[in-house]
């Protein structure tokens, strides 16, 4: 008993130990971050412990108080972008993908596997290897440099995984409760809404978070179709301060920071959401 | 009124068909079950009642309407899914007045109609919960509920109690029984259980390969299945069947074996008769027409392999030629194990099929 005991409290050790070294791994990097961004821009210097010197918000204060050529408040405009963006995206691209979904989890139509393999396969090329088809596209469209030409670019690249991820809750949902529905005297619409719909609402969160963030956080597309600083988005603006001939860790550090608040706050917001078992007492288990 | 009548309905899949030629007629009030093993057609048929499947051909009628192409929520009928299939979403209260609300009753109403039926369904206190939260028996009488507010023409019943456990099962058996009594609505209600079909049924339909074996009453499955899978399908256990070669002796016919001997009674013997000079027969006999009794003529005589004394009654299980036969004595055991035993067979109780069971004969 007592060397069993012995046994698991050693096991134990090692697990924690483990558990401890991997979670200092994943934070290393966010510290020295986190201390180059309140070190003041030439006072940064390379140590084992990522501690800020001197600590200041200055950094902060240059980054968000940034202005443009013509004087206005271009931190400001390039949040807005990048907000205007994201949020655009995960709206269009949860509407489009739930339905979507919706019918191919239920239906049976032709192309239907077709349709479902499409949507994988395009899955497998880089973004890249569409930038200049996009290019031509969004050009011939007149949406270069504009607001709208990066939304339907980032819906289209994020509505397939987000119809496979979709479609995968939806296939968990039992199908009775639909027909309970369809006897009840719900029309199909009210059925996806009323029934459907909130029972999703874990699948429909992460979805919403993965649009989100790859609208949020995507650089090569919006610096090949953004050309001038105002419809820029804040990744752009980030890598600006990485420039060829001198770098602003600094400034970098501390809007790496700025930039991950919302998504850090749409998080936090969609966590309550993240939870399994919504179906539970639907059905018998 | 609200019958419901089948004319010659088929159900296929591609090339495979589930429910052949359906012809039925089930009567306004009346409480019918279909019952037969896993994949007769007994589900398909319930949810062509409902709308939930499409008819291949054939007609289908709720009351005097053809309804083959009435959408579900037009045919006037409630169903009870065998998981439930409550919204987990939403509230007891939520769940049993979503249909009225897409009704658009007044919602004064609606309060009054489901608190109504929770409390004649004992949920009463449980209209705030969400199903989660529910028991097993709890989810059931909420389901049942449901159904129950929108005082349909008629019930659709899928397995309703095969979730439960046997305990909780026998409870809601009767309490199903007495909603029938008081709601005087028609019911059709599948299973596989013979127990609920006896007990429940006015009338049952044995189901099997998508083809009616039988319509009668429990009584008249009983005591005269149409064939051998009616018979081994209805009664608990089921009956006992094993082939014999027919004989005539000084007048008398009899079913001869391995081990036993039966001389049949006039009207049993009339009646094979009939059908001819046949050489044999399939011999089907209820357990508890068979018992431990040394007798001199209709009597099976085998070596017992096991026992079962349940306390009221005791089987006994033995071979004849290749089937395994139960026997069943009122109260004690009368026979040990091992020991050649002889029992005496009931033949005015005996079963006659043809050969390969599919037709009665007696």
């Amino acid at each position: 008993m007592t060397v069993r005991k012995q046994q698991s409290a050693a096991r134990q050790a090692v697990t924690h130990a483990g558990l401890v070294m991997f979670t200092l791994m994943v934070l290393y990097p966010v510290f020295w971050v986190i201390a180059m961004a309140f070190t003041p821009q030439q006072g940064f210097s390379m140590s084992l412990l990522p501690l800020p010197t001197n600590p200041t918000f200055d950094n902060f204060i240059h980054v968000v108080s940034t202005e443009g050529s013509d004087g206005s408040w271009l931190f400001g405009r390039q949040l807005f972008n990048s907000l205007v963006i994201s949020l655009s995206t995960t709206i269009v691209g949860i509407f489009m993908a739930c339905t979507a979904a919706y019918a191919f989890s239920r239906f049976s139509f032709p192309g239907r596997r077709a349709g479902l393999m499409m949507f994988l396969v395009s899955q497998m090329f880089p973004g890249t290897l569409m930038l200049i088809p996009l290019y031509v596209i969004l050009d011939a469209l007149g949406l270069l440099n504009q607001v709208l030409g990066l939304i339907l670019v980032y819906s289209t690249t994020s509505i397939p995984f987000c119809v496979w991820m979709l479609k995968g809750y939806f296939d968990t949902i039992p199908r009775d409760l639909e027909e309970s529905a369809i006897i009840d005297g719900a029309s199909p619409f009210t059925t996806f809404w009323r029934i459907i719909l909130p029972l999703a609402r874990p699948a429909i969160a992460v979805t919403a978070l993965f649009s989100f963030m790859t609208a949020w956080n995507e650089f090569i597309l919006a610096t090949t179709f953004m050309s001038t600083e105002t419809s820029y988005t804040l990744p752009v603006t980030l890598r600006n301060y990485v420039g060829e001939y001198s770098t602003y860790w600094g400034y970098f550090a501390a809007g790496a920071i700025l930039v991950s608040i919302p998504v850090m706050a749409l998080f936090f917001l969609l966590q309550k959401n993240l939870v399994g078992g919504l179906t539970a007492g639907a059905v018998k288990g | 009124m609200a019958r419901v009548l089948f004319e010659k309905v088929t159900k296929s899949y591609g090339d495979v068909q589930v429910v052949r030629e359906f012809n039925l007629e089930i009567a306004d009030q009346e409480f019918l079950v279909l019952v037969g093993p896993s994949g007769c057609g007994k589900s398909t048929t319930l949810r062509m009642i409902a709308g939930l499947e499409e008819i291949t051909s054939g007609d289908l009628f709720i009351g005097e309407r053809r309804v083959n192409d009435i959408a579900p929520k037009d045919r006037d009928i409630a169903m009870v899914f065998q998981n439930y299939a409550l919204y987990p979403h939403m509230t007891v209260f939520d769940n049993m007045s979503f249909a009225l609300k897409l009704r658009r009753m007044p919602s004064a109403q609606i309060k009054r109609r489901v608190e109504e039926v929770a409390e004649t369904l004992g949920i009463g206190e449980l209209l705030q919960r969400k199903p989660k939260q529910l028991s097993g028996g709890q989810r059931q009488r909420v389901a049942m509920g449901r159904a129950i507010v929108r005082d349909p023409k008629v019930f659709l019943f899928d397995e309703p109690l095969s979730n439960l456990d046997a305990k909780l099962r026998v409870q809601m058996r009767v309490e199903l029984s007495r909603l029938h009594t008081r709601l005087k609505t028609t019911m059709v209600y599948v299973t596989h259980d013979q127990v609920e079909a006896m007990t429940l049924a006015d009338r049952i339909v044995v189901l099997n390969g998508g083809y009616i074996q039988q319509v009668g009453t429990p009584m008249e499955l009983y005591h005269t299945p149409a064939n051998a899978f009616v018979g081994g399908f209805i009664g608990s256990p089921s009956m006992n069947f094993f082939s014999a070669d027919v004989a005539s002796e000084g007048g008398r016919i009899t079913v001869t074996g391995d081990g036993y001997h039966l001389t049949l009674g006039d009207e049993s013997a009339a009646q094979l008769k009939a059908h001819g000079d046949l050489k044999r027969v399939m011999v089907g006999l209820r357990p508890k027409d068979i018992s431990p009794e040394a007798v001199e003529d209709n009597f099976i005589e085998s070596v017992v392999d096991v026992i079962e004394p349940m306390g009221g009654e005791t089987f006994y299980y033995f071979d004849v030629g290749e089937s395994q036969i139960v026997g069943r004595s009122e109260g004690g055991v009368s026979a040990s194990v091992g020991e050649v035993t002889r029992f005496r067979v009931d033949v005015d109780n005996i079963h006659l099929f043809s050969e390969d069971g599919e037709t009665r004969l007696n």
